[in-house]
């Protein structure tokens, strides 16, 4: 059983990986969207659940973006990043992009956009394997 | 003769030489002496020359010595040795050290003078413009990458929502199940948004080279216009609208498409970031012509604009809100074709209250 926090700007998105991960009919308790990072953030310092979660987070947002949520992430206590499993979900093609993402030892994956179906079950299979 | 006198710098430890310059030369350009190199140190910290000329044989220090004290300071204007007898060491030491760009021979005739000065202008010139150029081109460089980073990520964005939209479609059997209805309707939303962000950038194309096409303006058909265009939005979200006009100049006039661009994005903007709880949303828009000036006032009361972010929301691709979609295009148009149309455009905001752009033209 698995969470999910989704944060993207983009509503349609929100919407598109939602039903994506609806789609790959594994098991999922919560799935929680937010449109800025700010609020996700607030939002994993007090939420408490017995089940890994996945983060899902885009790159570029205004406010606050990708990169700047995961260096706030970081610092979190190692108890707290435990219970997470962090990766980009970004339609970003830029190569430093995908070299900043690295920097981030919480980020396990980097995902292109278009999200399917397909690409979540790789990205739960890689995890478990571990 | 060019209209602007070319300014030069001359320095020698004997006055006589110096007035006998300043006499020869003083009509045809805009000539300052000096008597010694530390005189001339200080001039040139306070002012700029395009040329120096400059004795060798001085007490203290050598031209070629200045020439070398001031080549880090002080390195665009063109340098030229006056001296009275030449070894050939002096001339090395004053091409390698000095980087002296002429050597005149000591006592001097006008013309040669003369000629060496056109010259060395000339070259001032080339190798100014040259680093101008530079200049402007490696900005120039940056901007399009910065460019090229976000309009791809903004033009793909639309593209992969759609994609992945569609691979859910794609998966789903029965094509008849709701969510298939959902996704098809976020295909059309992701495909307005890249329809959006491409006419953005093609009025961010076309301020850029366009030129200007001043016409009389007529608010009677913008505010026609403008009412057309947003009629369905305020039927749909309950948006009062009012638009006044008044003008008592009917020759007011400035290029109409652009000022109709601005109007339009103002609007849209003011519709777009409302607060879903407010009752009575409302936008009113007043446009004033007073005699040689335009005055367009838009307000609404909506969501606001927090005051750290005031200071950005004219600059490309910023975006002070995740609330509501928006590519950081608009406001930055709004503020270059302003520009453009030599007026000026200030906002007052308030978070949770909601906000006022006014913008000021004057007839062109």
């Amino acid at each position: 059983m698995n969470n999910y926090i989704i944060i993207d700007d983009n509503k349609i998105d929100l919407l598109v990986a939602t039903k994506a991960i609806e789609m790959t009919r594994t098991p999922v308790s919560d799935i929680h969207q937010f449109l800025s990072a700010n609020q996700a953030l607030e939002f994993i310092l007090s939420y408490k659940s017995e089940y890994t979660t996945i983060v899902l987070i885009d790159i570029q947002m205004p406010i606050m973006n990708g990169f700047q949520f995961m260096e706030a992430f970081e610092t979190l206590s190692d108890d707290v990043k435990q219970n997470y499993i962090c990766a980009y979900l970004t339609s970003s093609s830029n190569d430093l992009d995908r070299i900043r993402a690295q920097k981030f030892p919480s980020i396990k994956q980097f995902i292109n956009k278009p999200f399917t179906s397909d690409t979540l079950l790789t990205l739960l299979k890689s995890i478990s394997s571990k | 003769m060019n209209s602007k006198k070319i300014k030069i710098l001359f320095i020698d430890d004997e006055v006589n030489n110096l007035h006998a310059f300043k006499a020869a030369f003083r009509f045809d350009y805009e000539i300052y002496t000096s008597s010694s190199a530390h005189e001339a140190e200080e001039w040139l910290d306070n002012n700029d020359a395009e040329l120096i000329l400059c004795d060798q044989r001085m007490p203290v220090k050598t031209g070629v010595e200045f020439f070398s004290s001031i080549i880090k300071k002080h390195p665009k204007p063109i340098r030229i040795l006056v001296t009275g007898y030449t070894d050939i060491e002096s001339v090395i030491k004053a091409i390698n050290l000095g980087h002296v760009f002429r050597y005149i021979n000591k006592p001097w005739n006008e013309a040669e003078i003369r000629s060496s000065i056109e010259e060395a202008y000339r070259y001032y010139t080339q190798s100014n413009q040259l680093e101008d150029k530079i200049n402007e081109l490696t900005l120039a460089y940056k901007e399009l990458d910065n460019f090229a980073y976000s309009v791809s990520h903004d033009l793909k964005g639309p593209l992969m929502s759609i994609m992945g939209a569609m691979n859910i479609v794609n998966q789903t059997e029965d094509k008849n199940e709701k969510h298939v209805l959902t996704m098809l309707d976020l295909i059309e939303k992701a495909s307005g948004q890249l329809s959006d962000f491409i006419e953005n950038m093609h009025i961010y194309y076309k301020n850029n080279r366009g030129h200007l096409r001043i016409e009389k303006v007529s608010l009677e058909e913008i505010r026609e216009e403008m009412l057309a265009l947003h009629k369905l939005k305020c039927l749909q979200e309950k948006i009062e609208i009012n638009f006044d006009i008044n003008s008592n100049s009917p020759l007011f006039s400035t290029d109409v498409t652009k000022l109709k661009v601005v109007i339009n994005n103002l609007i849209s903007n003011a519709l777009k970031y409302q607060r879903k709880e407010e009752i009575h949303k409302r936008v009113d828009i007043k446009i004033v012509i007073e005699g040689e000036y335009m005055e367009i006032l838009v307000k609404d009361n909506g969501m606001g604009i927090e005051e750290q972010y005031l200071k950005n929301i004219f600059n490309l691709f910023f975006r002070a809100t995740s609330e509501v979609g928006g590519s950081g295009f608009g406001l930055y148009n709004v503020k270059e074709i302003v520009s453009t149309l030599g007026g000026t455009i200030e906002v007052e905001s308030k978070i949770k209250e909601g906000s006022i752009f006014k913008v000021k033209l004057p007839s062109k």
